[in-house]
């Protein structure tokens, strides 16, 4: 095994629990999330090569991952996938990890507040509020300066604020 | 904000601490392999489309790719503009259609070579013929001059055509009207130009305007004994005549020799029957006079 691909597993080990939850997050649907965090994970190793080490590493992933669940929410299958019901779950006795994770209702709530989020303010929301980046990291990771991210992220809590007022 | 819209949201704090308090969704324990899997398992399009597109590394300075662009496209500019580059590699054997003559109902087509073409060229030069290539007339007059005029296509080689008049009216007087589309004298022309290979060789005649003289003192000398010009022979490339092929009825051949012993003319020409080419049913012989000199 050569010394790129060492440091390729090395890096999907330590980053792949982070990008597989902000997909989570971005996506709310577990399948999706691990569909998305390998493809993420694949345009990683794909352009490792070409990494200029601008930002640190894990903005860097951080960054292909966001634009990676974008990609995913506009396409058509996703939003067909996610007008369908997932038959295969039903008389599925064992909890999956998605299951486990939506088992708690208030969870459910939170999740259900992000998704109806515009998907610059869920990024940053998710970025900032569930992963707790630096401001200056999910900059680098949306692409936005950091006054409009921040000016995103204040209308993203207020919004959640108020859709989770009564509930959590 | 006022307190009324905050009263209505959650509290900051609280609003904080239930986001971070969100359970963290761990990746599935064999999500490595997974990613190695599909890394692995990447389709034999996209192979391709990756080693089509892969990046040019060598790094060209702006300036140099921007001076060869430049040179490319000038000599594709000149390529284009400059057709003869590309008719010089046609062959010369290769032969063009002419259309001598058309009815009403039909065409009749010859294949002319480009030596038959210069022929033709210096019969309208010297004796201020109108040939024309594609002449309509009507009638049966017409239709009989055709009919007179069929061409018979001879292959000298592969690629040559010759041509040869079957059958021939009597000799045209030299000062009968040109009839448009026959083009008698032309076709006789253009037949008699493959003589040049055989007798022209042997001829070295003196070339330069005074030539032209002596081409119009033989032409005279021929329309006097109702002679007709039949050719021209001609260099490639000087141009002017060196040979005049004619046409003597056999009642005024005596006369004419005569006349060329003349000594204004004699010395400077040279006469010779072209024996192979003279029909033996009709009353003409066919000379051919070499122009050795000039007056």
């Amino acid at each position: 095994m050569s010394e790129e691909s060492i440091n390729f597993d090395e890096l999907v080990l330590e980053h792949k629990d982070k990008v597989f939850n902000l997909c989570y997050r971005f996506l709310g649907n577990y399948e999706e999330a691990d569909d998305c965090a390998q493809e993420t994970f694949v345009k990683v190793y794909r352009s490792l090569k070409d990494f200029r080490r601008e930002s640190s590493v894990s903005t860097w992933i951080y960054r292909i991952a966001v634009n990676t669940c974008k990609n995913r929410v506009a396409s058509a299958q996703y939003r067909r996938s996610r007008n369908m019901v997932q038959l295969d779950e039903i008389g599925d006795e064992k909890l999956s990890p998605a299951k486990e994770a939506d088992r708690s209702e208030k969870g459910e709530l939170i999740q259900e507040a992000i998704d109806s989020l515009p998907h610059d303010q869920k990024s940053v929301v998710i970025l900032r509020d569930v992963e707790g980046l630096s401001y200056e990291d999910i900059a680098a990771a949306t692409g936005l300066n950091l006054g409009t991210m921040k000016s995103k992220l204040s209308r993203a809590r207020q919004e959640l604020r108020e859709k989770l007022k009564g509930l959590v | 904000m006022d307190n009324k819209d905050k009263r209505d949201m959650l509290p900051e704090d609280e609003y904080l601490k239930q986001m971070s308090s969100l359970p963290k969704v761990k990746a599935p324990d064999d999500f490595l392999r997974k990613v190695r899997e599909r890394i692995e398992r990447r389709t034999f399009r996209e192979r391709m489309v990756d080693a089509l597109f892969v990046p040019f590394r060598i790094k060209i300075p702006l300036e140099v790719a921007a001076v060869t662009a430049t040179l490319l496209l000038v000599i594709s500019s000149l390529d284009v503009i400059r057709p003869s580059k590309h008719l010089a590699s046609v062959p010369r054997s290769d032969v063009e259609t002419a259309v001598i003559g058309k009815t009403e109902d039909s065409k009749a087509r010859v294949f002319i070579s480009r030596n038959e073409e210069k022929a033709k060229e210096n019969v309208e030069a010297e004796k201020g013929m109108i040939i024309m290539d594609n002449i309509e007339y009507g009638g049966k007059a017409a239709d009989h001059a055709l009919e007179d005029s069929k061409p018979v296509l001879q292959e000298k080689s592969d690629t040559v055509a010759s041509l040869k008049i079957a059958s021939e009216p009597a000799a045209a007087p030299a000062s009968a009207p040109v009839e448009a589309g026959v083009s008698f004298e032309c076709l006789k022309a253009k037949k008699m130009e493959y003589k040049e290979t055989e007798l022209s060789e042997a001829v070295a005649p003196s070339r330069g305007l005074r030539q032209a003289d002596t081409f119009s003192a033989v032409t005279g000398l021929i329309a006097s004994v109702q002679g007709t010009v039949t050719g021209i022979g001609t260099d490639k490339d000087m141009g002017p005549a060196q040979y005049i092929d004619a046409e003597i009825p056999v009642a005024n051949y005596e006369l004419f020799k005569k006349k060329l012993e003349d000594p204004a003319i004699s010395g400077k020409v040279k006469m010779q029957p072209i024996l192979k080419e003279a029909p033996q049913d009709r009353n003409i012989i066919q000379v051919r006079i070499i122009i050795t000199g000039t007056f």
